[in-house]
């Protein structure tokens, strides 16, 4: 009795997260430019849409916009509308940047011009290698409400931090990977009775993992770094057959970390105690004619070293359940039965 | 030259004092008021045959001038059993006042309180508390807590639950300097700021000071939180020991010879036992404790020489799972010798010590390492009462004070890829002399002035960086890096800080106050939390660092009826703020060797208005005050990074207009008391977001500017039920039952943006303590 008392009181203890009203009279709209422009071509996108009030959840994008980047160097690449508010390079596949050259971002909206701060593209710095340990982390998948306690992979790097100048890091990801689901089992959403499916059980999804994770060498400078955590990545749903993660490590600007260190501590801000206030993110971008106007979002221009690894599902370390999805495969978001090349 | 000019000034009062002789007709009583276990009484009101009256000093000293006759001499104090006796004035005098403590006898009905502020003495602005009042206030987790009953003061708020920091009229948590009898505490949290560093138990009064500060009294701009402990007592040895769910606490004190006296107390928190018993892992996991100690010795050489030693020491730990866990220490020492020179000049000398450890430790893989930091304070001060002169009270004196603080030494270990980084120590000397005369005009005129002048050294061994002008200070814009040796002096900065408040008596019941005081602070706490927290770091002032410098006017009236039934006082204050302190967004405030880069300066001012209204007799007392004020902040750098909200004023973080605290105390039944105590406050500013947007595939919150809005209002009642002692033969037993947070009130913490799955994106607010927390205690004393 006494410790049921006990775990009642402590329970009270514990902090708690209700909604709140906002005054919605100052809220506002602002362009959000993401752009990205590095030696690798297929990684170079615009994208532009504008924020919305706290009262309407619909995005909304900027599909008219006329965008290009160029350099010091006389370069000019122009970007095309595609979906979605994502502009890419018209030139395809030779659309890319070179490290030691400055480039920067214009865009006109209507009859707004907007301007990015020149940014100098940096030299990639190698991954030396690519480790696996496993952990257990919150993560939610696209579609859950709220984050859950899942065993995965924290993904690791080493690299060779170059004690001459200060450098500054951020990795981004794309991934490949096989699923094989159980149609089968399917259960008739409306009639709660089982409706086996005959197909289809094997599929491949094909997903850009995007974190703000970055790193800067104030306490590593001139060290062999390793185990530079870059990633989670839970056994569920990516690691139940086959994954092919590849992993882009981008040397980045003073600027551009500051600005990336400052979003990734509002998202794992909780507001706690220990947890700084919320602080405006200042982008690199404005509009010349009116520099009162916020721009939100940054134009990043960094050096790319790629790295590959495949981890199949039979080498794990860890007794992950197999992946239950008790449907046709082709009803995850995303998936093909078409197996990419060389898989 | 400034030296000069306040030693001359000194010599003149001391010399006028001793120059002018008394009346020949009549003859110097002095006296000392003393509790019945010897600890010497402060403020007590001491009359003679109801028509000459003096107040006692810090050192329960007083001293009058009186023609030759028969007194009665009339003495009380808050707790005590008013003391009358008749005394024949036939020559120079020096007399002791032994008052014998009211719950002697439970029959007589107790004050609840001294008066908040005396209507016959100049300060103003300040509040005494003692213990037996505190341990009746309703206690969270079965403490009563210090700062928490500082929090319902007028001009008081609370910084949130979960943490020890408080505000004082639109000042923040470092603007407080906060002594434990006479030792700077730099971290007076215990447990997340559930509990602080004071053991209750041994407490014998604490007063704030928040205006008309004495010229004794400074080193911070907002407010002086005075602590003493109790001395052991002259009589025999006692034994108390205090039980509550997660804390217990034993405390010894008595006398060990004739001359000496001891008091040792121990407390120690166990909350673990509690969380094991949680489901869920993360809490399972964590895991905190603390534990203190007080050791203190009195001894008595003679009748003219005391020396008192106060030590102090504490440790405390928590523990997130698999991630981090810091520590820290409290070493606090206070010895001081008190000498009688004459019946009417008294001197004290002090030397404190007061050192703060800290270490975090991080124990990923890959990432191991150790991160101390810390400060040592050194402190030597002597001060003089002088009362020989007729009608004046002297204080003078002086104080050295060597602050060593480590930045911050990360060392790795293990399998660790971070290097070792260890910033320079800051190091700076901080040397003060004031001199303070209360004197009385005439029946409705009483004056204080003082003046006090602060003069404080940074020095090497130091790292300076010159930043180019006209650009903002980054660490990209250092353009030379300036090296100063060990013992060098870096930079200096020095002032002087009137003080002075004035009394006049409108009536017999009534007085109208007005005081002045400037005050200067050479340290401050670069946190960019709104807490003290283990993770912030102490900063001296240095060559990019101004001192902080306040001025503060207020007018006061107040009013008691004859009999101390009702107290009624107002007060309006207005204070400039002067190299007031904020941070850059998204500042780097750990291990950062260029950290004035991230740090951003400008001025404030504040202003409000203090009502208090304070029954002391009868089946029902209490109070209720009720503040309106304003703190407002102005940073306006020389670029656009370095200005907040285009350089206009904004509400500081300290900023809540309202507030009201009502403090009921019922007598319920012969040995029961209830009591109850509300507060309502506005909610604190907060930088709130604008819109949200897509970034990345993730979804963020657009904060422009700072403070443009606030988190929802504070709000809170706790109750208790207090059991009076029972005495027996052998001990006397308390106890309580309390719930705080009665109503179960979601008081928001912070405000944050959240997004779930299908849903806008909108605000939540987080809240620590969102439900009834019921807790019991218990002490016995043998």
């Amino acid at each position: 009795m006494l410790k049921r008392i006990l775990t009642f009181a402590l329970v009270l203890l514990m902090g708690c997260i209700d909604p709140v009203d906002v005054d919605l009279d100052t809220q506002k709209k602002h362009l959000v430019v993401e752009g990205y422009f590095t030696n690798e071509a297929k990684l170079n996108y615009v994208r532009l849409s504008y924020s919305q009030p706290h009262s309407v959840p619909y995005n909304e994008f900027e599909k008219g916009a006329i965008v290009f980047v160029s350099s010091d160097a006389g370069e000019r690449y122009s970007f095309r509308y595609d979906k979605a508010g994502y502009y890419y390079p018209e030139a395809g596949a030779m659309a890319y940047g070179v490290p030691g050259n400055t480039y920067w971002l214009n865009i006109s909206v209507g009859n707004k011009l907007y301007q990015s701060a020149p940014v100098k593209m940096q030299e990639p710095l190698p991954i030396d290698s690519v480790h696996f340990e496993v952990d257990e982390q919150t993560y939610a998948f696209e579609g859950v409400r709220e984050n859950q306690l899942y065993m995965g992979y924290n993904v690791l790097v080493d690299y060779k931090d170059p004690a001459e100048y200060k450098n500054f890091l951020r990795w981004s990801f794309s991934t490949q990977y096989e699923v094989n689901t159980q149609p089968w089992d399917f259960i008739d959403p409306w009639s709660g009775q089982p409706a086996p499916k005959e197909c289809c059980i094997q599929c491949f999804l094909h997903e850009k993992l995007e974190l703000l994770r970055v790193a800067d060498d104030r306490l590593v400078n001139g060290r062999d770094v390793k185990n530079q955590a870059v990633l989670f990545m839970p056994f569920e749903k990516y690691l139940a057959v086959k994954n092919k993660l590849t992993i882009y490590q981008h040397s980045i600007t003073q600027e551009a970390y500051d600005f990336f260190r400052i979003l990734e501590q509002q998202k794992n801000s909780t507001g706690t105690v220990f947890d700084p206030p919320p602080a405006e993110v200042k982008g690199n971008i404005k509009n010349p004619a009116n520099e009162e106007e916020q721009v939100l979002g940054f134009f990043d221009v960094s050096g790319v070293s790629v790295k590959q690894v495949t981890i199949l599902r039979s080498e794990l370390t860890y007794p992950a359940p197999p992946y239950k999805y008790p449907d046709n495969c082709e009803a995850l978001k995303g998936a093909t039965r078409q197996m990419p090349e060389g898989w | 030259m400034l030296h000069r000019i306040l030693i001359v000034f000194l010599i003149l009062l001391v010399q006028q004092g001793f120059a002018q002789q008394p009346d020949s007709k009549k003859y110097k009583i002095t006296g000392t008021v003393k509790g019945a276990w010897g600890e010497r009484l402060e403020g007590a009101y001491v009359v003679f045959s109801q028509d000459k009256s003096a107040l006692s000093d810090k050192q329960g000293r007083f001293s009058i001038a009186l023609s030759k006759g028969t007194y009665e001499v009339n003495c009380q104090f808050i707790g005590m059993a008013p003391f009358r006796e008749t005394i024949v004035v036939t020559e120079d005098k020096d007399i002791v006042l032994t008052l014998v403590p009211r719950n002697f006898d439970l029959k007589v009905v107790e004050v609840t309180a001294r008066p908040t502020t005396g209507i016959n003495s100049t300060n103003m602005g300040s509040s005494y508390i003692d213990q037996k009042l505190m341990t009746r206030m309703p206690k969270l987790l079965g403490e009563a807590d210090v700062i928490r009953t500082v929090s319902t003061l007028p001009g008081v708020v609370n910084a949130g639950e979960g943490t020890s920091g408080f505000f004082v009229r639109g000042g923040s948590a470092d603007q407080n300097l906060v002594l434990m009898d006479d030792a700077p505490i730099f971290n007076s949290n215990h447990l997340f700021g559930f509990f602080s560093v004071y053991n209750p138990d041994i407490l014998k009064s604490f007063t704030l000071h928040r205006s008309g500060i004495s010229a004794r009294y400074g080193s911070r701009i907002s407010s002086i939180l005075d602590v003493s402990l109790r001395d052991g007592n002259e009589d025999k040895m006692q034994y108390e020991i205090g039980l509550s769910p997660i804390t217990a606490k034993f405390s010894m004190d008595g006398p060990i010879s004739e001359k000496l006296t001891m008091l040792v107390a121990l407390r120690g928190a166990y909350p673990n036992y509690v969380m094991k018993l949680f489901p869920s892992k993360n809490i399972k996991k964590s895991s905190g404790h603390f534990y203190d100690g007080n050791l203190k010795f009195k001894y008595k050489l003679d009748e003219k020489n005391s020396l008192t030693f106060s030590g102090y020491h504490s440790g405390d730990g928590f523990k997130f799972p698999n991630d981090t866990t810091y520590q820290w220490t409290n070493t606090l020492g206070t010895l001081k010798w008190n000498h009688l020179f004459s019946n009417d000049f008294t001197g004290t000398a002090t030397a404190v010590k007061s050192i703060y450890k800290n270490k975090v430790e991080g124990i990923s893989t890959g990432e191991e390492f150790e991160l101390r930091s810390g400060i040592d304070l050194s402190q030597f001060k002597v001060d003089f009462g002088y009362f020989g002169k007729e009608n004046h009270q002297v204080d003078f004196g002086a104080e050295v004070s060597l602050y060593a603080i480590e930045p911050g030494d990360l060392v790795p270990y293990g399998t660790s890829s971070l290097n070792r980084r260890t910033l320079q120590d800051d190091k700076g000397l901080e040397s003060v002399a004031f001199i303070n005369d209360e004197f009385k005009l005439n029946d409705k005129f009483s004056v204080s002035v003082g003046l006090r002048y602060s003069h404080f050294a940074k020095i090497g061994p130091s790292v300076t960086y010159v930043y180019a002008e006209g650009q903002p200070r980054s660490d990209l814009n250092i353009i030379d890096t300036l090296y100063y040796s060990s013992g060098n002096v870096v930079q200096t900065y020095h002032g002087l800080e009137p003080r002075a408040s004035v009394k006049y008596s409108l009536s017999e019941a009534s007085s109208f106050k007005i005081g002045y005081s400037r005050t200067r602070q050479y340290i401050q706490l670069i946190s960019n939390t709104a807490a003290i927290t283990p993770v912030d770091v102490w900063k001296l002032s240095n060559k990019h660092i101004e001192p902080q410098v306040s001025d503060q006017v207020s007018v006061g009236y107040f009013f008691m009826e004859p009999e101390s039934m009702y107290e009624y006082s107002w007060e309006v204050y207005y204070k400039n703020l002067y190299n007031q302190v904020d941070y850059k967004d998204g500042a780097t405030i750990l291990l950062n060797p260029s950290l004035e880069s991230d740090l951003l300066f400008g001025d404030g001012y504040a202003y409000g208005s203090e009502w208090l209204v304070k029954k002391n007799l009868g089946r029902m007392r209490g109070w209720v005050s009720f503040t309106y004020s304003r703190s407002l902040r102005k940073i306006a750098g020389a670029t656009k990074a370095e200005t907040i909200n285009d350089g206009e004023y904004y509400p500081s973080n300290y900023d809540k207009p309202l507030n009201l605290n009502v403090f009921v105390d019922y007598h319920l039944w012969p040995n029961w008391k209830v009591s109850g105590n509300f507060t309502y406050n506005t909610g604190r500013p907060v930088t709130a977001a604008d819109s949200w947007y897509w970034f990345q595939g993730q979804i963020f919150s657009n904060y422009a500017g700072r403070n443009q809005q606030r988190m929802p209002d504070y709000h809170r009642l706790d109750v208790s039920l207090n059991r009076e002692i029972i005495k027996t033969d052998k001990a006397e037993y308390s106890g309580s039952l309390s719930v705080y947070n009665v109503y179960g009130r979601k008081n928001a913490y912070s405000m944050l943006y959240q997004h779930y799955y299908g849903e806008s994106p909108s605000a939540y607010k987080l809240s620590v303590l969102g439900a009834p927390v019921p807790s019991i205690n218990f002490n016995v004393k043998f």
